[in-house]
């Protein structure tokens, strides 16, 4: 149960990222009324990504070079599975442009959702600190 | 806190008494202690046996399915599976915070968060442990968030 409340925080996170991300990218290409089904292909993209990302992850890595390993590969399989996603969409074109154009917004979808769950871990280490420190403080 | 002992007449049993005006969290691992003594194990390290006090035990680690408890300084083997240490010092400071790691919660001094999602606690002797994503909502608890 907790492991899907787990997955359910990265959904959300994932796909809001996705919903930043495309917002600038449409404003950037000056549309201006956003399509509805993009609304959809978003909260398809989350849960594609999401499902990579909770593979992957929660992977235990013994070094250092694995953590940096895990973390690539993790961008490897994301942008494998979004740039097809993004032509299926007609979000880009089957160009190096277009795959290029991808992978950066994969990149900031990346910093974006990965930022935010940082941000949240930071504050939950700083309730545990001020526990510790009240529990244990003076031992 | 003071402590009396006290000798018992001839034909009396031993016993322990504890005047205390509220029995709080440190009163009670106290009697848990006494109740099960359970503050003590046996460490090997080389050639020797020593009895190790359970609160100067930073960690134990599982590595190649031996199982090792962390002192300040020195490093114990302990005849216990990590799962049996879990369970018997379950009402204790000891947490699961990993696959390999049991802490004594009393000796961390901070936790932070990691880029890849899990916590790192630095200990009192300026160690480091990692603590899996999955236990930390044990270690919330533990600490009563």
């Amino acid at each position: 149960m907790k492991k899907i409340g787990e997955y359910i925080k990265w959904y959300f996170y994932i796909t809001t990222s996705i919903l930043m991300v495309t917002a600038v990218v449409f404003s950037l290409s000056g549309t201006e009324t956003l399509p509805a089904p993009t609304l959809w292909q978003v909260m398809l993209s989350g849960l594609a990504t999401t499902l990579v990302t909770v593979t992957i992850v929660y992977i235990d890595c013994k070094s250092a070079m694995g953590e940096v390993l895990k973390y690539f590969i993790h961008y490897i399989a994301l942008s494998g599975v979004m740039v097809p996603l993004g032509i299926w969409f007609g979000w880009l074109r089957f160009s190096v442009p277009g795959i290029v154009m991808m992978l950066v917004a994969v990149a900031a979808v990346y910093l974006l959702a990965f930022g935010a769950y940082y941000i949240i871990d930071l504050k939950a280490a700083k309730k545990m600190n001020q526990r510790l420190k009240e529990k244990y403080g003076e031992e | 806190m003071k402590i009396t002992i006290e000798t018992p007449k001839p034909g009396e049993e031993d016993e322990i008494i504890l005047r205390c005006a509220s029995v709080d969290e440190k009163m009670l691992k106290l009697i848990q202690a006494l109740k099960t003594e359970k503050d003590t194990l046996t460490g090997y390290v080389e050639d020797k046996i020593q009895k190790l006090t359970l609160k100067d035990i930073y960690y134990f680690e599982s590595v190649d399915n031996k199982v090792y408890a962390y002192t300040a300084k020195q490093v114990y083997e302990v005849h216990k599976k990590l799962y049996e240490i879990e369970e018997e010092y379950a009402d204790t400071d000891f947490l699961r915070i990993s696959k390999a790691v049991v802490v004594n919660v009393s000796k961390i001094t901070y936790v932070r968060p990691m880029l890849n999602g899990r916590f790192e606690g630095k200990l009192k002797n300026n160690e480091t442990v990692i603590i899996s994503r999955q236990y930390v909502p044990a270690l919330k608890a533990q600490l009563d968030i």
